[in-house]
């Protein structure tokens, strides 16, 4: 049951709180402000034998499997290996250079779900990874992992060439 | 502020040296690095009803109890915390009791001069002490204090997305400790902790407390009429919350005594052994 009277003093004595210098933008008049010692009946803790064996317990928070590196591919680049290759099989009569086809390889040999393989997320534009997806189809890989294999292999050799020429 | 992208790029190795960073940049390190003048731990939410005061003014009682002289800053204008300790609103605006052979002195204040008391001219002016305890409001820079033991107390999923984005304004040189208030499945709090230290790109550095802490009648009660909870029979949820509070308060003693560990409640650090049955005439 609220006491009226006193719920009115100390809504009061907030409000005189609240207008103070302690919680007044400025400075503060720090000689109107002491320290008082409140007069309270002793507070005695209840203890038991548990208090005892009562000490900081924390935990680290658990961390999901960590997840895989996430990289930005250069999309214009990686769309003018994709439109190279989109030739394939046929690139070899298509004027795709030789040292270019011996990079990629067989990518039969390698589109198999490999497990020694890192996990990489690419964020790569929506229509890029489509065709990337229709070339996999293209070239009957098993896997997407391989068609990125495939791609790479190309990606890394043009650009090594490139430094190596710079 | 940096481009949000910039951590999926990868920098050629040719790439100019950065610019010399701009004095924004400049004063986020400085927050980022800047220490209060006493060891400090604040216990903020981005949201009410989490029972902030409730553990700020107990581990406040607890570190007293166990010898410290502690300074209990209060930022909220409700100022509960007087409440609390069993301050009326009639007594000082610093108002000290004591617990043991230990105190707490309770302030209200401003965030600005709050401040200055943590980070600028110390807390001299209100007596000695070993450390500081803040209560905050339920604001995103509660979050926000440097060099710091951030205690945040979450009850929920509809406070996480807050408690998050308060975590991420951090500065990274505070410890973090997640605090669950409500029982769920250890299991359950474990993920959600999980979930909220990697939403909050923390999760290198935030810790949590296993443990879920009931919130139980017979405490809130307690806390209406300004008992401290430290009086209260240890038995069932009231004592898993105060075991709960014990580990916190403990955390909050190492940053001061990081020599020594908490003395068990009725042993002042200060003074000889408490002695349940003499002691306190039970």
């Amino acid at each position: 049951m609220l006491d009226p009277a006193r719920a009115r003093a100390e809504a009061d004595a907030a409000e005189r709180r609240g207008g103070g210098t302690l919680w007044r933008d400025g400075p503060v008049e720090w000689e109107a402000v002491s320290v008082g010692v409140v007069v309270q009946p002793e507070v005695v803790p209840v203890v038991d034998g548990a208090g005892a064996r009562e000490r900081p317990v924390i935990a680290a928070v658990p961390r999901r499997a960590p997840r895989p590196e996430s990289q930005e591919v250069p999309t214009a680049l990686l769309a003018a290996i994709l439109a190279r290759l989109e030739m394939a099989p046929a690139a070899a009569s298509a004027g795709v250079p030789g040292w270019l086809m011996e990079a990629i390889g067989n990518p039969l040999c390698y589109d198999a779900a490999a497990p020694h393989r890192k996990d990489v997320c690419a964020r790569v534009d929506p229509a890029l990874y489509r065709r990337l997806q229709a070339m996999k189809e293209r070239l009957g890989l098993r896997t997407t992992a391989g068609a990125w294999e495939y791609v790479l292999r190309a990606g890394l050799a043009a650009g090594e060439r490139a430094c190596a020429g710079a | 502020m940096s481009n949000p992208h910039d951590r999926h790029m990868t920098r050629p190795s040719s790439a100019p040296p950065r610019a010399v960073p701009t004095l924004p940049v400049l004063a986020e390190a400085a927050s980022d690095t800047a220490m209060p003048r006493l060891p400090t731990t604040v216990v903020s939410s981005w949201k009410g009803g989490v029972w902030k005061t409730c553990l700020s003014a107990s581990i406040a009682e607890r570190l007293a109890f166990a010898g410290m002289d502690v300074l209990y800053l209060v930022t909220d204008d409700q100022l509960d915390a007087r409440r609390r300790l069993g301050v009326s609103e009639s007594d000082p605006d610093v108002a000290r009791v004591q617990r043991g052979s230990g105190t707490v002195t309770v302030v209200g204040l401003a965030g600005p001069h709050a401040i200055d008391v943590l980070y600028r001219s110390g807390p001299a002016r209100f007596g000695r002490f070993d450390t500081i305890i803040v209560d905050t409001p339920p604001v995103k820079k509660g979050g926000a204090l440097p060099g710091v033991l951030l205690l945040a107390p979450t009850d929920g999923d509809d406070a996480s997305a807050n408690l998050i984005r308060m975590l991420r304004a951090t500065p990274a040189n505070s410890e973090i400790v997640l605090v669950r208030i409500e029982r769920v499945p250890k299991a359950e709090w474990a993920r959600d902790a999980g979930t909220i230290g990697e939403a909050s790109n923390r999760a290198e550095s935030i810790a949590y407390l296993p443990d879920p802490l009931p919130r139980t009648n017979e405490v809130r009660e307690a806390l209406g009429r300004g008992q401290s909870i430290w009086t209260l029979p240890r038995r069932g949820a009231t004592l898993d919350l105060l075991r709960g509070v014990e580990s916190l308060a403990g955390l909050a003693w190492s940053r001061a005594r990081p020599e020594a560990a908490l003395p068990a409640l009725g042993v002042s650090s200060a003074s000889s052994p408490h002695i349940h049955g003499w002691d306190d005439g039970a």
